[in-house]
């Protein structure tokens, strides 16, 4: 069963959302007093320099950690309200994520790697419907090589195939292409930005690539922890 | 449910090809397999020599009675499907060729005996030939002291009673002959079908009858228990504790250390699955975040990987359990000439055992890690440096401390031991460790400016805790294996001073006192030595500070049992050799007559206590003696002991003969039967048989023992093996990093052999420490004997580990020394 589609109604809403960690010497604000509405189907891009704040935004969106203050709702939920096992749920059954440094697992062929969120849900017909993305993103003859017997391009677009293959309704992607060259990270833009089109997608995406930024319809700006 | 179950065995079964999966996998076997070849090999190995020890029974079970067995104990014994024999013993005085001798006659049944053979001498004049069952009708079997004192042969007949038998063989040993002095006397064994017919038995004559059972361990176990509640006092069921103290008292040793061995395996094999799991549970860290991230719950994670434990524990177990049979066949196939004949099947128990012990090992050591990989938090996909943070280390060390102990109480069926090598290692170890830690920070203090060294210290500093943990698990490792060596080689070295070279094989009774210079001399001159006279004076105990002795024992008692029949009383001016004083003060060396020392446990039996008044009967006169110390003694030593010690100047009044025993080489056995004709009063009790079989025993469990401890010793080296692998990774890493920046090979390899000599050193010592500090807690503890350093493992066993280990670090780093800097990288990463 696929998941319903969020149409209209905001994807993830942010108030007052800001972090801080306490180490033995300091505490350290991360992020302070972010504010922002997305809509289902936008895709915008968190940009920013280094240790502005990025990741860990992302990490708040996507439920995978808990602010200091204020909210997410993500999907019309309530983040904060929710405890890791609802978060979990609900990541489950709304969220799909692309890492920069791929996450693939090490011990399982590339197939094996993208039926994983849908073996994870009890889905049937999860090695027919991963091989239909793996072909859907060229790598219909590497079904069954591990991913040290591929390249980092092809790597990445397992990972792709990973995160559309449940049909998400958001995407959260983490420098998706910040492991790549140009030409190849470029080549990975164009399957993200097609499958994110074909399956009506909310993306979120955190990049240092203006050219990937520039390909979203909305940017967010962070600058030192707070919105610029 | 069912599809999650799919899920995580598929998840397994993908992670099969991958390096630590593997690790932890053949980890886990080579632990059961350890735990399953120390169980059915100890299982074996005791039960093996629990039968053999049957022997000395001449059955699995006896019961010993003053009246003819009752019929309704033969019928119980036959429903219950036990098979039995009987034996009835009593003394008679023979008369032949002029001569008279007190010898004692057992009459045995047509299957006796039931466990064990009878060896009498062959056709040739050295050999033997060895019979299930007694004499025929008609004949007797008569020891060598009865043919040399009758003058008699065998195919000559001897009147026993009013029946004339022929002697059909020289009796040399009887598998059920006790250790008692009675027993000892000549022996002459004949078919009970003759007995009536010699009209030796009357009414009142002191006959000892004895049934002998054997069957199942659970029809034996009914029967006891059938039977005890009806024994009457004088009967008695006979076991080899309490019929063969020596025998006894050497097993007892064995279980002890074998329980040991056992334990050090265990602690072995639990440190290497600890290790596995720990590499395991850190790579797992991304895959538990990712599923989490990917919506996997805390319960369906719990749910998923303590499922692929469980199976993994179960394959591993499994095959471990099928090695583990395997290695222990090997061993009783190299120990085959050592051990006793009969073979017994491995229980189905015991293999069980193996499994279940290697699961728990899983379980205790696994623990720690594997709580950790249920704590990962989902963001560590976007951050990696995000580690799962530890249960509670005193809760998490508690619980794997608790497990150990079941393990260990439960493998070596022994509280004591268990208690005090766990808790002797729980203790030590923190507090060793913490001066390890401290030693380890003083590192940073070191003036050096040699690369080598400075890499070293770094790599040694920078992961202190890590390092922490290696010299844990290498000092544990080294603790266990020196522990069963050293307590290996004390009890060996024990059980050879026991009976040494040249242990007295014969007793001499009766000894006249003024017979005493002749007797010596005739010996002296054989070139036999003899040892220690001691006086004896025949008495029995009578009553204690004036009441009967009789309404202060318990029915079946040791006191009961001794104070039914004369006692040998000798008198000694200092502490008899081999007697140690327990409460009380020794005489003063002149004066004191009228005092006396009691066996402890006789003593305790008794309730005696110091100065209480014992009185005795010698012949028709009567003694008194005031109690003033109890001595602890070794009634298994084969030595001449006495219940009742006397102070000089107490007994010399009363007829008095000697005592003394000799060693008598067996080409001078003839030099005994001229001693016999000369002083024709002398008793000779020859012991030869009982020390062979003891001296058979202690040389099957030294074979035995060292196999084992050669089986620690490579338990023990896989794990260090192991262990350095599995830290070998990140440094590794670095290795090649260095190497990328330009580090020389030398310099690599001189500072990966001082961070592993380091690591080696500090463990070997922390070792030594714990093992002589659980030397001394088991010597003083559990083991007889003191506690003595070994300076020679001082200097050794720390300069061994930082040797060792500093190789087996080397030997790791030297693919990566050879390759060029980038390829090493280029296969490392790839990795």
């Amino acid at each position: 069963m696929q998941p319903p589609k969020l149409s209209g109604n905001p994807a993830v809403i942010a108030t007052q959302l800001g972090k801080t960690v306490t180490t033995t010497e300091q505490s350290l604000t991360i992020l302070s007093a972010i504010n922002f509405s997305i809509n289902a189907g936008d895709t915008v891009a968190i940009i920013g320099e280094s240790g502005s704040g990025k990741s860990t935004l992302l990490g708040l969106l996507a439920g995978l950690d808990t602010p200091t203050t204020g909210s997410v709702v993500l999907a019309g939920h309530d983040l904060t309200r929710l405890d890791e096992e609802a978060r979990t749920r609900l990541r489950s059954e709304q969220v799909g994520f692309v890492f920069q440094s791929f996450q693939l697992l090490p011990g399982m062929t590339a197939l094996e790697n993208v039926m994983l969120p849908l073996e994870l849900r009890n889905q049937p017909g999860a090695r027919a419907e991963a091989r239909r993305l793996l072909e859907r993103v060229g790598l219909g003859s590497r079904l069954q090589h591990t991913p040290r017997q591929l390249s980092g391009g092809e790597q990445q677009r397992v990972a792709l195939a990973r995160a559309f293959v449940t049909r998400p309704a958001i995407l959260f992607a983490d420098e998706p292409t910040g492991n790549l060259d140009r030409q190849t990270g470029a080549r990975i833009s164009d399957s993200l930005f097609e499958l994110n089109a074909e399956q009506a997608t909310t993306l979120i995406l955190v990049t240092h690539d203006a050219s990937l930024a520039a390909r979203c319809n909305r940017t967010i700006q962070l600058v030192g922890g707070v919105m610029a | 449910m069912k599809a999650r179950f799919w899920f995580s065995l598929r998840l397994l079964w993908r992670e099969r090809r991958v390096s630590d999966v593997v690790i932890l996998f053949w980890a886990l076997v080579v632990a059961v397999s350890q735990s399953t070849t120390a169980s059915v090999f100890t299982d074996r190995l005791e039960r093996m020599l629990m039968q053999q020890g049957t022997e000395f029974l001449a059955a699995d079970l006896a019961v010993r009675s003053a009246r003819v067995i009752p019929a309704t104990w033969l019928e119980q014994a036959t429903a219950l499907g036990l098979s039995h024999s009987q034996t009835h013993e009593f003394a008679s005085v023979l008369l032949e060729h002029d001569t008279l001798l007190l010898t004692r006659i057992k009459a045995v049944s047509q299957n006796y005996p039931l466990r064990g053979v009878l060896d009498v001498r062959g056709s040739e004049p050295e050999s033997s030939q060895s019979y299930h069952q007694g004499p025929a009708d008609g004949t007797v079997w008569v020891d060598g002291q009865v043919l040399a004192t009758l003058k008699l042969k065998p195919g000559e007949s001897l009147q026993v009673g009013e029946r004339s038998l022929i002697i059909a063989h020289e009796l040399l040993n009887e598998p059920d002959q006790a250790m008692n002095m009675a027993s000892l006397a000549p022996r002459v064994l004949m078919n009970a079908a003759d007995l009536a017919t010699t009209g030796l038995l009357q009414p009142g004559s002191h006959i000892e009858h004895r049934l002998q059972l054997t069957g199942p361990p659970s029809a034996l176990d009914a029967f006891r228990g059938w039977l005890g509640p009806q024994l009457l006092p004088g009967e008695r069921l006979l076991d080899l504790r309490q019929d063969r103290p020596d025998f006894d008292s050497v097993l007892q040793q064995a279980r002890h250390y074998l329980g040991l061995i056992s334990t050090a395996v265990m602690l072995m094999a639990g440190v290497a699955v600890a290790l596995a799991t720990r590499r395991y549970a850190v790579r797992q860290y991304d895959q538990a975040a990712l599923l989490r991230c990917l919506g996997c719950g805390s319960r369906a994670l719990l749910g998923i990987y303590s499922l692929q434990l469980l199976v993994m524990g179960l394959l591993a177990g499994s095959l471990g359990v099928g090695v583990g049979w395997l290695m222990q066949e090997g061993l009783f196939a190299l120990l085959r000439t050592g051990l006793p004949r009969q073979s017994v099947p491995v229980s189905l128990s015991a293999l069980t055992e193996g499994m279940l012990t290697g699961l728990l090992i899983l379980a205790g050591f696994a623990l720690p890690a594997w709580s950790r990989l249920l704590r990962v938090a989902p963001l560590r996909v976007l951050r990696r440096e995000l580690e799962p943070s530890p249960v509670s280390t005193g809760s998490m060390a508690a619980i794997t401390l608790a497990l150990a102990g079941v393990l260990v109480g439960w493998q070596t069926r022994d509280t004591a031991l268990a208690v005090t090598v766990l808790g002797g290692i729980g203790f030590g170890l923190p507090l060793l460790a913490g001066l390890a830690y401290v030693l380890l920070a003083m590192l940073r203090r070191l003036p050096l400016r040699d690369a080598g060294w400075h890499l070293a210290c770094r790599a040694l500093l920078c992961q202190r805790l890590a390092s922490l943990g290696q010299i844990v698990a290498f000092s544990l490792t080294l603790t266990v294996m020196v522990l069963s060596y050293r307590v290996g080689h004390d009890l060996l070295a024990r059980w050879q001073q026991r009976l040494p070279e040249g242990t007295p094989n014969h007793f001499v009774l009766n000894l006249f006192p003024d017979q005493r210079e002749a007797f010596q001399t005739a010996l002296a001159d054989q070139g036999i030595r003899l040892n220690r006279l001691y006086p004896v004076v025949r008495g029995r105990l009578v009553d204690v500070n004036g009441s009967p002795v009789q309404t202060r024992i318990a029915p079946d008692s040791q006191a009961e049992q001794t104070t039914r029949r004369e006692l040998n009383l000798t008198w000694a001016a200092t502490v008899p050799d081999d007697n140690r004083l327990s409460e009380g003060r020794w005489w003063p060396a002149t004066g004191g007559a009228g005092e006396a020392s009691v066996e402890h446990k006789l003593a305790a039996s008794l309730g005696l206590r110091l100065g209480d008044t014992l009185g005795f009967t010698v012949g028709a006169s009567r003694l008194t003696a005031t109690v003033t110390s109890f001595r602890t003694l070794d009634w298994s030593s084969l030595k001449p002991n006495f219940f009742v010690v006397f102070s000089p100047g107490t007994l010399e009044p009363y007829p008095v003969t000697y005592l003394t025993s000799f060693y008598l080489p067996p080409d001078q056995r003839t030099a005994l039967n001229a001693l016999v004709q000369r002083f024709p009063n002398l008793t000779p009790v020859d012991i030869g048989a009982v020390l062979r079989q003891l001296q058979g025993l202690l040389s099957q469990l030294a074979t035995a023992t060292g196999y084992l401890w050669l089986f620690a010793v490579v338990a023990g080296g896989l794990v260090l093996c192991a262990a350095v692998a599995m830290t070998l990774d990140s440094r590794r890493h670095e290795a090649a990093l260095l190497r990328a920046l330009g580090a020389s090979r030398a310099v690599l390899l001189r500072s990966h052999l001082l961070e592993f000599g380091i690591l080696g050193g500090v463990a070997g010592c922390m070792a030594l420490f714990l093992a002589e500090s659980l030397l001394y807690l088991l010597h003083s503890r559990l083991m007889e004997g003191l506690w003595q350093p070994d300076w020679r493992w001082w200097i050794g066993l720390p300069l061994a580990s930082t040797l060792v280990l500093a190789g087996l670090g080397g030997l790791g780093l030297r693919n990566l020394l050879v390759q060029p800097p980038l390829a090493a990288l280029r296969n490392l990463n790839s990795g």
